[in-house]
């Protein structure tokens, strides 16, 4: 390519920013450093939430993961723990994010297939078998399955003040079954995570329990600017429920906020977003809500690579992609990653895949400097642009669901499945027309045989639905059903009032209710979501 | 002039899984295209025949990412045949392993697709096996 040609082509980011050629200071000119940028640990956070971050604290190395049984899953998670993995997270298999139960015959071939089932505390009791829950936090998907794992954790004689984890309770606008766990009508989805959070930090205090989850959407081509959108407007709606509701301060409602999002390719753009997600999310509680406290400020990030952005073709490429993905995000100020096997388009992670991903965390922590000092691209012309305009942009995207009526309106309306789908799209022709290059994929391609090695694929063993099937049939015909039927009586009668509805989904639990027994409490009271299943 | 039927898709997911954007595109391409596209979304097998039979569909895509290919795949053609639609063109696309490819096309699947499948050969295979004037699908019969 000659010089005019390289001047005449349009550079854009991910989210469609115009790219300039070079940055000056003149790109930063309007900004103030103590007012847009600061210091670490201190408002607005542009520069990160703690004042020394990973010097004080690494980000936690947390894989989302779950494999065929309880029994597996236990193996796994005290291998991860073996290796140096600081944080847990249960990957489900989807009947289980679905809430269904391992023998319903709509699930028949995806019981154990791609994360772990468990249709009762049995089940969680297994997994857990013998590791501490007071010196590990783990991440559990959903609020029935945190019941689960806090029934589990009284059981085992835990202090529940002192068990810790989070709950991606907030991920409302993602139209698929996924992450509208058990497919319940929005309204009852809000209904429980605002109860569940209630709960929680009068008994729980260590748990995030209103972490806002926008990896699915990003993961299906949202960009940075939508992404942030979405995660800051369900934020907002759901600290307004907490207002509205009255029941108890707003200031918890803040102290126990997380986030969680996805890392695409960008590298600028991944960095950028969490600093601007900080500064808006300081300015969100200062201007909005009145928080004077800067400790119930922090915009705590999780940030795991996303799927989408791994091939099937020359799958040795993700490792690379993984770890500038990572890399990005550890130069953002996340608080906790999860590097994704590079096996991820193929299969869920062997061993070998595994590995890898934790040492790919464990090289950006300790061998190559990077979180020797905090934020080390502040200054940086285009990363103070790039900051702002993210910010800029995010502020439009929240307008445009505020004038919707917010969150829960803009999702009943249908207006983020339709984003979904044009996100599926263009992400889709992109990558077909060439205009994002995907190397070996759209660009550089070699036929099969001409990749010069092959990577070992973790093989499914069917009999393990067989085997949860029997156990799950075996747990109905030996507890006490009268106890168990009692017990979702009260959890029914407490959805169709006002009182915390929490408590009662544990006591179903203790009494060895089912997941899909209890799921389908809250699916008869509100109704099925009508977009958890993405129609066109 | 005969008026000229269109060939029918019928898109599926077998069931519960929720990663749709392989279903999605390859839905919109073949509507693209020109096909008539019924999309199921997440369906039962039994559910996937009846409709295959009542719209009288010439294809059925399914899509599948994290659910045990074969388990689907054979409940699948078992209650196609039990609905008279054992004749249909069948598709799957999906994250499907290579290991189990050759299985795959013994059961009776005639077109196996992954991402590393451009759109336009998805449409391609489906308009060389089926014949517009007839619905019918040729050449894999």
């Amino acid at each position: 390519m000659t010089a005019a040609e390289g001047t005449e082509r349009q550079f854009t980011t991910w989210s469609g920013i115009p790219i300039k050629e070079l940055y000056t200071p003149e790109d930063v000119q309007d900004l103030d450093y103590d007012r847009d940028i600061g210091f670490p640990g201190e408002p607005p956070f542009t520069r990160g939430v703690y004042r020394n971050m990973y010097r004080g604290r690494q980000f936690t190395i947390r894989r989302f993961t779950g494999v065929e049984t309880p029994e597996d899953t236990n193996q796994l998670y005290r291998h991860e723990i073996e290796l140096g993995q600081t944080g847990l997270a249960i990957a489900p298999d989807v009947p289980t994010s679905t809430g269904l139960d391992s023998d319903n015959p709509r699930c028949k071939g995806d019981v154990g297939f791609c994360g772990v089932p468990i249709d009762s505390i049995q089940d969680m009791e297994i997994i857990f078998d013998g590791i501490p829950l007071d010196k590990i936090t783990t991440w559990t998907y959903t609020v029935p399955l945190t019941a689960m794992y806090l029934v589990n954790a009284e059981k085992r004689g835990y202090d529940l003040k002192l068990v810790g984890g989070s709950t991606p309770s907030l991920g409302w606008a993602t139209p698929s079954a996924l992450d509208t766990p058990w497919e319940v009508a929005i309204d009852g989805w809000k209904r429980e995570s605002m109860d569940f959070a209630e709960w929680t930090a009068e008994h729980v205090p260590k748990w995030h329990s209103t972490s806002v989850s926008v990896y699915a959407p990003k993961d299906n081509g949202f960009n940075c600017i939508q992404e942030l959108g979405v995660l800051l407007g369900t934020a907002i709606t759901a600290a307004d429920a907490w207002k509205e509701r009255g029941r108890m301060p707003l200031e918890v409602f803040f102290r126990r906020i997380a986030f969680e999002m996805a890392t695409a390719s960008d590298f600028f753009e991944e960095i950028c977003k969490l600093r601007a997600g900080r500064r808006m999310w300081t300015k969100i509680c200062t201007e909005r809500y009145g928080i004077t406290d800067p400790s119930l400020m922090q915009f705590r990030v999780r940030c795991q690579t996303q799927g989408s952005t791994n091939t099937i073709d020359e799958p040795l490429n993700n490792l690379i992609r993984i770890a500038f993905g990572m890399l990005a995000s550890t130069l953002g100020g996340a608080q906790s990653l999860h590097a994704n096997g590079y096996d991820e388009a193929l299969c869920i992670p062997t061993d070998q895949s595994m590995l890898l991903s934790i040492r790919t965390l464990q090289i950006i922590q300790e061998e190559i400097d990077v979180t020797s000092t905090v934020d080390p691209l502040a200054g940086s012309y285009y990363v103070e642009w790039l900051t702002n305009e993210l910010e800029k942009g995010t502020w439009a995207y929240l307008k445009k669901i505020e004038d919707m009526g917010g969150m829960i309106a803009a999702i009943k309306s249908g207006f983020f499945v339709n984003e979904f789908k044009r996100a599926n799209y263009d992400w889709v022709h992109r990558i077909e027309t060439g205009e994002r290059v995907v190397v070996g994929v759209n660009k550089y391609r070699l036929q099969p045989e001409e990749v010069p090695y092959q990577v070992p694929v973790y093989r499914f063993e069917p009999t393990c639905r067989d085997r949860q099937i029997d156990r799950v049939k075996k747990l109905r015909r030996d507890r006490d059903n009268d106890r168990v039927g009692k017990a979702l009586k009260e959890l029914e009668q407490a959805c169709r009032g006002n009182e915390n509805t929490f408590p009662l989904v544990m006591e179903s639990f203790r009494a060895y209710a089912t997941l899909q027994e209890v799921c389908d409490v809250w699916r008869e009271v509100y109704g099925l979501n009508p977009h958890s299943r993405m129609q066109i | 002039m005969a008026k000229e039927k269109r060939v029918r898709v019928l898109m599926a997911k077998p069931g519960v899984d929720g990663h749709y954007r392989g279903m999605f595109v390859v839905s919109m391409a073949l509507r693209s295209a020109g096909f008539e596209v019924i999309y199921g979304g997440n369906m039962s097998p039994p559910e996937i025949a009846s409709t295959a039979a009542q719209e009288d569909v010439d294809v059925v895509g399914l899509s599948l990412l994290t659910g045990d290919v074969r388990t689907w795949v054979v409940d699948t053609i078992k209650e196609l045949k039990e609905n008279g639609k054992g004749d249909v063109l069948l598709l799957l696309g999906g994250l499907i392993f290579e290991h189990d490819v050759p299985e795959l096309r013994k059961m009776g699947v005639h077109g196996i697709f992954t991402s590393r499948n451009p759109l336009s050969e998805i449409v391609e295979f489906v308009r060389k096996n089926t014949s517009a004037e007839s619905g019918v699908a040729t050449e894999l019969r």
